[in-house]
């Protein structure tokens, strides 16, 4: 499945988009920037094993590298490279992909965890791409405030990550 | 009637924004933070909450070890604690049980069941 922008209803703003906008907005400097993501992540989203990984301007997930990771091997996923080609095609196309990872959780595949490939921009272009590897057992779907949240990510940390300066 | 009040506590500033967040809309409560276990059990102590809803992986002092605090602590013995976790296997729960809490949220948040949950211990 993608996952295509929502608008928030009315001015009616979700308390979690809320306070993620706010947390990644006060967060000064790349080191307080990531910890913003892994709380968003975390916290708001329900995943704790993420990597974010840097695009080259090729856009070849093999000339990719990881820059930061949380819950996860870092030997194992030392680039992009690693993960479902057409998936990652999308997300370097710069959708946000959300799928069930493969082969993996029991029965029905509705009950399998998600995956998500968040592309992350600064200035409209895709310098890196943030990965969900598996959200927690109780998160089985998107909803409309998860999709704003990850594309709050994907629109607003390449500019907090990259940039030098934060504010 | 003073409002009912919440000791919100966690090591994301993010959880205590979100928590904060939909408390402040959704309910009258009033509430207070504190960022890990140990500033948990003296915030408890003196500012005699209502309800603590805690996180339960945190520096210096875990919501497992601040749950057992408070209820050895005449003070806050009585007081509901609701943790709040990312696990959710059943044997993870029942250590928090076996700590003293009276009940278990999984992250993330759904605001309209914590809410509910509060209400059933605090009333409107």
């Amino acid at each position: 499945m993608t996952a295509s922008p929502q608008k928030a209803r009315d001015g009616y703003t979700d308390p979690r988009l809320e306070a993620a906008r706010k947390r990644l907005r006060e967060s000064v400097g790349q080191a307080d920037t990531l910890e913003a993501i892994r709380e968003i992540v975390g916290n708001l989203l329900g995943c704790e094993e993420i990597g974010l990984f840097t695009v080259g301007q090729a856009n070849e997930p093999g000339q990719s590298g990881l820059l930061w990771s949380f819950g996860i091997d870092p030997q194992q996923h030392g680039t992009l490279a690693v993960f479902d080609r057409s998936a990652l095609h999308r997300a370097l196309q710069g959708e946000i992909h959300v799928t069930r990872v493969p082969g993996d959780g029991p029965g029905n595949p509705g009950n399998q965890p998600l995956r998500a490939f968040i592309p992350i921009r600064r200035n409209g272009r895709i310098v890196a791409v943030l990965v969900m590897l598996r959200l927690l057992p109780q998160k089985l779907a998107f909803d409309e405030t998860d999709i704003n949240l990850v594309n709050l990510l994907s629109d607003e940390a390449g500019r907090l990550l990259f940039d030098g300066s934060t504010k | 009637m003073a409002a009912k009040k919440i000791l919100l506590v966690d090591d994301s500033k993010t959880a205590l924004m979100v928590g904060r967040s939909i408390l402040e809309r959704r309910t009258t409560y009033q509430c207070v933070t504190a960022s890990d276990g140990l500033e948990a059990v003296t915030k408890a102590n003196d500012e005699h909450p209502d309800l603590v809803l805690m996180d339960v992986v945190m520096p210096r002092m875990n919501g497992f070890e601040a749950c057992k605090r408070m209820r050895q602590q005449d003070s806050t013995r009585e007081i509901p604690i609701v943790l709040l976790t990312t696990r959710g296997e059943e044997n993870y729960m029942e250590a928090g049980f076996q700590c003293g809490c009276n009940d278990y949220l999984t992250k993330p948040i759904n605001g309209e069941e914590l809410v509910k949950l509060l209400q059933s211990y605090l009333g409107e």
